[in-house]
């Protein structure tokens, strides 16, 4: 039933998305290929490679926020307003309907990042280069002498950054779906509060690390902060997306309030 | 499907939108649910199909608590525009197809031909009263055991009512029951069995409807309004 | 759809217009009759209020069930000329209890059939 649920998600968004995605790569492309006249000497194709640079920025950052807003529009539109007397109708399992918004919405923000990965890519001409970056990474492991698993943490964390966003605002619409009237205002509401309440408890968790008897950790070589740091950040994640999951799921189950 | 109601309450705030609510509705009977806005037919009828749990009490179909198996038996028909209007007709269809494995394909085609509907429309381009036609032939082109149907003749004109009540006896199944919530009684008591008059978040009277003609020499309309006065 | 009073039970109502219609030739007798479902259709009811009314019309006489095959009307001619009579009857009744209720005597009564029945033939 989940597979059913994600192909039907896949189906819509991809739809949607596909289209937009199809024209913002054109423009991306575009503003990537002017942005190579930076090398001319003649002063105005500098200038024009100066705005695109400013233009390619503005579009892969414009490529996150229109994908984030389609799941999120998506998100709201199919679960808390009319359509959700089909969703939540449907034989499946509340939890099973957040979980493949939450699949197919992680999955899609993959495909800004991947672009824009791309885009950063294209600028590493010579393959020296590569062997510079590679032998520099190396000195950096051997140096740092952090454990491998660190960097796990940091991909990991790049991928479920996007979950948690969209978590986060999943929550916020749960909790403004509660209202009877004004319901988007109140999920932004709930939203400024769950921006509010993290980062609340971000200077608590740190103030109490601090204070703690890690003081002397401080002065502990620097890398092993950032192992910490990263291992703090990473449980911090994966707590917050539990949290916000079950907060989700329980509203959907036993709080719905459609009109 | 038997649908049995025990001691049910749902409260919202301090206010009882149902209480105490004790029902037990037999297969194959054709039910109308009569009462005004705000007299918790509507929360009767969220309740049954699991969309929200009540406060007190139970409800058990087929022996079950509303859920994964009663939506998949439950053919539910609400009173609103409920589907997504970016869709085209054949992917509704292939939609409740996918998930419903009661939905009969040859029956939704069938309707859907006789009721004259362009399949290959967005459903936002068609007129109100043709969308509200394409979502009673998705909900009756399931063999299921249960099917609520919410003013399924409120926004149509009267040819269009008069299709739907002939849709309605025309799939009928001996094996399902029927809830037809309604204030327009007087356009479906042929076609019903059973009436439940509820207000108030109470239900004051469950009887056929040859019960209640023969006893009060009424129809169900005029003995209903007549009630309705009274509390 | 077939016109019903709403103040009274359907299934009676059911019976006397199949009944009528038995009589007038609409359903010949030995005819096989249309499913309940296929009636109860065409009339706007419930198939269960056309169910009971079947029964009834069995309970009469006016029907027989054939095992699966289906119902048909009753053979029995002489039966059907008698519920005629019966019915024809009864309507005579109401015509006259009506007319006589308007202070009509049995010789104005007379006239007021005669010019009706003439007219139809002009």
């Amino acid at each position: 039933m989940v597979l059913k649920l994600i192909k039907h998600e896949f189906k819509y968004l991809g739809r949607y998305l596909l289209l937009i995605w199809a024209g913002m790569i054109l423009m991306i492309v575009s503003q990537r290929l002017l942005t190579e006249l930076r090398e001319s000497q003649n002063t105005i194709w500098q200038l024009v490679s100066g705005t695109a640079f400013g233009l390619l920025f503005f579009t892969l950052a414009a490529m996150f926020l229109v994908t984030f807003g389609a799941i999120v529009m998506r998100f709201y539109q199919n679960m808390f307003s009319g359509e959700g007397y089909l969703t939540f109708t449907l034989p499946v399992k509340a939890s099973q309907i957040v979980f493949s918004k939450l699949f197919t919405g992680a999955v899609f923000m993959l495909v800004p990042l991947l672009i824009a990965g791309l885009v950063l890519v294209s600028y590493i001409r010579a393959p020296e280069t590569w062997y510079l970056l590679y032998s520099g990474f190396i000195e950096f492991m051997a140096e740092s002498d952090l454990p491998i698993y660190v960097l796990v943490i940091w991909g990991l964390s790049i991928v479920l950054a996007p979950v948690l966003q969209l978590l986060e605002f999943y929550t916020a619409m749960s909790l403004g779906q509660l209202a009877n009237r004004n319901k988007i205002i109140f999920s932004i509401i709930a939203y400024i509060g769950i921006y509010v309440a993290k980062q609340f408890l971000g200077v608590i968790i740190w103030l109490s690390l601090l204070m703690g008897n890690y003081v002397e950790k401080i002065e502990m070589y620097p890398f092993q902060v950032v192992k910490y740091a990263s291992i703090i950040g990473f449980v911090t994640t994966i707590s917050l997306i539990v949290i916000n999951w079950l907060i989700v799921n329980y509203l959907c189950k036993n709080k719905l309030n459609l009109e | 499907m038997k649908i049995e109601i025990m001691n049910l309450s749902k409260k919202y705030g301090s206010l009882y939108a149902l209480q105490n609510v004790n029902l037990t509705l037999g297969q194959g009977r054709i039910v109308g649910l009569l009462g005004p806005n705000g007299s918790g037919k509507t929360t009767l009828i969220k309740l049954l199909n699991g969309l929200i749990q009540p406060t007190q009490g139970q409800i058990l179909m087929d022996g079950q608590k509303p859920g994964v198996y009663s939506k998949s038996k439950i053919s539910y028909l609400p009173d609103k525009t409920y589907l997504n209007s970016q869709m085209t007709v054949e992917q509704l269809v292939d939609l409740f197809g996918d998930f419903y494995a009661d939905f009969n394909f040859s029956k939704a085609d069938d309707l859907l031909k006789r009721l004259n509907i362009p399949v290959q429309q967005k459903l936002k381009t068609l007129s109100k009263g043709t969308q509200e036609k394409v979502q009673l032939a998705l909900v009756m082109s399931r063999e299921a055991e249960a099917y609520i149907l919410d003013e399924p003749i409120g926004g149509v004109d009267p040819v269009g009512r008069d299709y739907i009540l002939q849709t309605i006896i025309s799939q009928y199944n001996r094996n399902a029951t029927v809830i037809i919530s309604t204030h327009l009684i007087s356009d479906v008591e042929n076609v019903l069995d059973d009436v439940i008059m509820i207000k108030n978040g109470g239900i004051f009277l469950y009887d056929s409807v040859e019960n209640i003609r023969e006893r009060e020499g009424k129809s169900i309309d005029e003995m209903f309004k007549e009630v309705m006065r009274w509390y | 759809m077939w016109q019903m009073d709403s103040n009274r039970p359907i299934y009676i109502q059911l019976v006397e217009r199949i009944i009528k219609e038995i009589i007038a030739g609409k359903y010949q007798p030995g005819e096989k009759m249309p499913t309940v479902r296929e009636l109860a259709e065409i009339a706007r009811v419930n198939p269960n209020t056309m169910q009971k009314a079947f029964s009834q019309l069995e309970q009469k006489g006016m029907l027989y069930t054939d095992r699966t095959v289906g119902r048909y009307v009753t053979q029995d001619q002489a039966k059907i000329r008698e519920k005629g009579k019966q019915l024809a009857r009864q309507l005579g009744e109401k015509f006259l209890a009506d007319m006589r209720a308007l202070g009509l005597t049995e010789d104005e009564i007379m006239e007021v059939l005669k010019t009706l029945m003439s007219g139809d033939k002009a």
